[in-house]
């Protein structure tokens, strides 16, 4: 008896437990420390090759510069749903011969034996260990907000891929293009402008440090939000609307509608904009200074911004036009 | 414990206290209004007295919407609250239980889809602005919906079973959760569209309108009328149903009544502002400890503590922290959270009879 | 004489299936005060909720008043017929009095509230029933025997012509458990009715006009105290172990029977 007592109090600590409700706990605890050591256990990533032929891009940014830099046939599978917000979607034919995975997950991107995922830096972090595990190389992009972002971001995707070259002659492109667009901004006054969308719930805009506001800049308007020191995506009320009183009003158009619809080119947010009552005394509203970018541009985060910038100002134009054209008092 | 207030005073103190608050909360903003200029612009929108000059007035009239939008709903949420803990016999009974929240985030969900191009030929409504309309009638008849379909599956013969109602609640909930995260995750590439579904569900009391306030005062009203038939034997139903039974109630009819006003004035309350949690859950313990459990009195003041709760907490949050900064639904749960804990810890032992 | 409760061949199924009644018979009468006694699991309680209404039989049918007792509306039928349970599911958190109170609910109009009648009612009831001093304690306040004055007070309260009782005297000391059932039979006699069911055989000898005794859902027999309570008739449905006596001379001479380990 003495004994028993004496080993419990010493030597009990190191022995595994009687009871099976404790013993089902630690074989629980084991395996958790265990998950999260495989985790933490640094390996050194698999080096990607020096020209990648089965590339996978996973998000819309990534397709946008991966389509801009390789051939089709390089590519071995894009993810379904980000694709249709890429810049394919202005492309001809799309790639239709390209297999799409839904989600990005291990095992649908494994399946098309990738030598090189190409990753946004948000993205399922886990889903990316997984991968380099598996030997596949994934290159994760820097973030992009500015032109200048997207435009090192080119020049190193470019190096990654072995496209160099082409990297280089799309950046150079890029410039040109900016130059241009600045060239026809200066022609025009600056106007006032800012991004809202509104589903029926609630006002959003973006202010600076967001990729919107670096269309806007491209394309010579000004952002009243970001002007009003307000940084990122923030929630616009009416009241803060009819205070900024822009002069003109970016709004995005929903992929599904073909651009030109009699009566709703800007889908829902134009729509809210038009029907509040509130803001009837809107000079943008009452003038329809609302001008509206395909879904895919606005809410791009690669260098296609300089082509959402392009449409932006072409959209401006237009609209200059109209008011110019249109008798003393305003237009309806 | 002894009740402290006589019901008339305490009405009293909160009809004053939401005759304080809802001037100043017009006054707080992005920019201070002075009270006169608040005042002129309200008596302005009721046909009195001269408007403001240019945009102050327009500035003013949402500001007013927003207010009342903010006391009727925490009114109807309260209210409903009030009703569905009665329903229940239970303090921990909200009316998210019933399947009102869950409806109308569905309903929500759908609107977006609708708008946000998923659906084009519902947009091509010229210049109908149907998106601002959309939301709020979706997330509305969503929220009905999935009541109707708990009150359905919850009266087996013909007979609303409290306890069966409280279990299809919870799986009906859970339905709806799923097919709403399958519509979150159909939407994932649209950032707008996600991000405005997202948006819901931390609620809104931003840019509502006349509309919105209407909607809600109805439902609220239709709410208001039933109590007169219900209080008194909700009362009753504390020592059991079947022993109201026993005295006359005629349990049936009072459960049906007290489930529909809680719906209707949730579901418009939900469908306008959004998911606001635990007004429902904390108002009527607020009412019960400061004056009265009697329902004739509790009902009523749970719809007036509600309306000063809620316009309250948002003024507060906007002084103090800012425009935009936290939604009302996040800062009811923030407030709620703990409250609710230490409801439970208070009735630990009715938690060890479950 | 119309009977103001009747069973009649009543069958009850609890889902299971399982058969607490099968083809009961009872017939109150006014001025009567009829125990229901049996051994446990007889299906003394759901013949009580049989006979309030509060339960439909699968077979068989309860009148009150002659009409069936499923054609009443809750109010009416209340008016008439008034229950005190054995036990509360839930304890209101109201006082006593306002408890009482709950009893006139189907005497009260829906728009105006308890009147100073309603209320002196409610005063009468608690006196009668032995628990006026309580009127104002909280009902969780109460010791379980307080409670039960108090259910019957609340009874009482309803003005009904027929009381169903179910087990009033369990918590109770032995003096007041003669006084509620003085209370019960004082009621029943003043042109009403009570059917009380019991476990003590012994005060419904004394109190009882009648006794029906269930045994598995069946009336193993029915008549006075006196035919009822005998080892004849007892021993079959309780088993042996019972002394029988009596207490009291020539007409007041009543049967008792105790559990006697013998």
């Amino acid at each position: 008896m003495q004994r028993r007592l004496s080993r419990r109090r010493w030597g009990g600590a190191a022995r595994t437990p009687r009871s099976p409700a404790a013993r089902a706990l630690l074989s629980i605890a084991w395996l958790a420390c265990a998950a999260g050591c495989e985790r933490t256990t640094p390996t050194a990533p698999p080096e990607p090759e020096p020209e990648p032929r089965r590339i996978v891009p996973t998000s819309a940014t990534a397709v946008d510069l991966v389509t801009d830099l390789v051939e089709p046939g390089r590519i071995a599978a894009l993810p379904a749903q980000a694709a249709e917000y890429s810049r394919i979607v202005a492309l001809e034919g799309a790639l239709p011969g390209t297999p799409r995975f839904e989600a990005y997950l291990a095992e649908p991107v494994l399946a098309h034996r990738p030598d090189l995922v190409v990753v946004d830096p948000w993205q399922a972090p886990d889903t990316s260990a997984r991968l380099r595990r598996a030997g596949v190389a994934v290159f994760a992009l820097p973030e992009v907000h500015t032109l200048e972002a997207a435009r090192a971001a080119l020049l190193q995707l470019g190096d990654v891929l072995g496209a160099a070259a082409r990297a280089e002659e799309l950046a150079a492109e890029l410039d040109r293009r900016v130059e241009r667009l600045a060239e026809r901004a200066v022609a025009r006054s600056p106007l006032r402008a800012l991004c809202y969308s509104n589903f029926g719930a609630s006002g959003w805009s973006a202010g600076s440090e967001t990729t919107v506001h670096e269309i806007l800049r491209l394309a010579g308007l000004r952002n009243a939000v970001a002007e009003a020191g307000r940084v990122g995506h923030v929630g616009l009320s009416f009241e803060a609307l009819l205070v900024h009183d822009p002069d003109v009003i970016v709004v995005s158009r929903p992929l599904a509608m073909p651009a030109g619809a009699a009566g709703d080119r800007g889908g829902a947010s134009e729509a809210v904009l038009l029907a509040e009552p509130s803001l009837a005394g809107l000079r943008a509203v009452r003038e329809r200074r609302i001008v509206s970018l395909p879904a895919w541009l606005y809410a791009t985060g690669s260098h296609e911004m300089v082509r959402a910038a392009e449409v932006l100002a072409g959209e401006v134009d237009a609209l200059q036009r109209r008011l110019d054209a249109a008798p003393a008092g305003g237009m309806r | 414990m002894r009740r402290r207030l006589p019901p008339a005073a305490l009405a009293l103190a909160l009809a004053i206290g939401l005759a304080a608050v809802l001037p100043l909360s017009m006054c707080v903003g992005a920019s201070w209004q002075p009270p006169g200029t608040v005042l002129q612009g309200a008596l302005a929108v009721a046909g009195i007295g001269e408007p403001l000059p240019g945009v102050s007035q327009v500035i003013v009239e949402l500001r007013l919407w927003r207010a009342l939008t903010a006391a009727l709903v925490g009114a109807s949420l309260a209210l409903a609250g009030g009703l569905t803990q009665g329903l229940f016999r239970n303090g921990l009974a909200s009316p998210s239980l019933i399947g009102v929240t869950g409806g109308a985030s569905l309903g929500a969900a759908l609107a977006v889809l609708a708008v946000g191009g998923y659906a084009p030929r519902l947009v091509m409504e010229p210049g109908a602005g149907a998106a601002a309309l959309l939301m709020p009638v979706f997330g509305f008849f969503g929220a009905l919906g999935a009541t109707a379909l708990v009150a359905l599956l919850a009266s087996p013969g013909g007979r609303l079973s409290v306890p069966t109602l409280l279990l299809v609640g919870i799986a009906v909930n859970m339905c709806i959760a799923g097919i709403f995260a399958g519509i979150q995750s159909l939407t994932l590439a649209n950032w707008e569209a996600s991000r405005a579904i997202l948006a819901w569900t931390f609620g809104t009391l931003e840019d509502r309108s006349g509309y919105h306030a209407a909607t809600v005062a109805v439902g609220l009203a239709l709410s208001l009328a039933v109590v007169p038939f219900v209080a008194r034997e909700l009362d009753l139903f504390r020592a059991g149903e079947e022993d109201a039974r026993s005295l006359g109630v005629g349990t049936g009819a009072v459960k049906a009544l007290a489930l529909v006003a809680a719906a209707l004035s949730a579901s418009a309350a939900v469908a306008v502002a959004g998911q606001i949690a635990f007004v429902g859950l904390v108002v009527p313990h607020l009412v019960r400890l400061g004056s009265t459990s009697r329902h004739f009195a509790l009902l009523p003041l749970c719809a007036l503590g509600g309306a000063l709760f809620l316009l309250g907490a948002d003024l507060a949050q906007r002084a103090l922290l800012g425009e935009g900064v936290l939604q009302p639904g996040v800062m009811m749960s923030i407030v709620g959270g703990p409250f609710f804990l230490v409801l439970l810890l208070r009735s630990r032992k009715e938690v060890g009879a479950w | 004489m119309v009977s103001l409760l009747a069973a009649r061949a009543v069958v009850f199924d609890y889902p299971g299936p399982l058969r607490a009644l099968d083809g009961v018979d009872l017939e109150l009468a006014a001025c009567e005060l009829v125990a229901v006694i049996g051994p446990n699991g007889s299906g003394k309680s759901t013949l009580l909720r049989c006979l309030s209404g509060l339960a439909e039989p699968g077979a068989g049918r309860v009148e009150l008043h002659g009409r069936p007792i499923q054609g009443f509306r809750d109010r009416e039928r209340a008016r008439l017929l008034a229950m005190v349970p054995q036990f509360l599911p839930a304890l209101p958190d109201v006082s006593v009095a306002n408890f009482v109170l709950g009893g006139r609910y189907a005497h009260l109009s829906r728009w105006r509230g308890a009147s100073a009648r309603d209320r002196r009612f409610v005063a009468l009831a608690l006196e009668a029933a032995d628990a006026a001093e309580l009127a104002e304690r909280l009902m969780s306040e109460l010791s379980g025997g307080q409670r039960q004055r108090v259910l019957v007070a609340r009874a009482l309260a309803q003005e009904a012509e027929v009381l169903l009782v179910d087990e009033p005297t369990s918590s109770l000391d032995p003096e007041h458990q003669i006084r509620v059932f003085e209370l019960i039979a004082r009621t029943a006699a003043a042109e009403r009715g009570a059917v009380v069911v019991t476990h003590e055989l012994n005060l419904a000898s004394q109190f009882a006009t009648r006794i029906v005794l269930l045994d598995g859902g069946r009336v193993a027999a029915r008549g006075t105290p006196r035919e009822v309570l005998r080892r004849e008739v007892l021993e079959p449905v309780y088993g042996e172990r019972l002394h029988f006596g009596s207490v009291g001379t020539g007409e007041q001479e009543r049967p008792i029977v105790v559990p006697w380990r013998g």
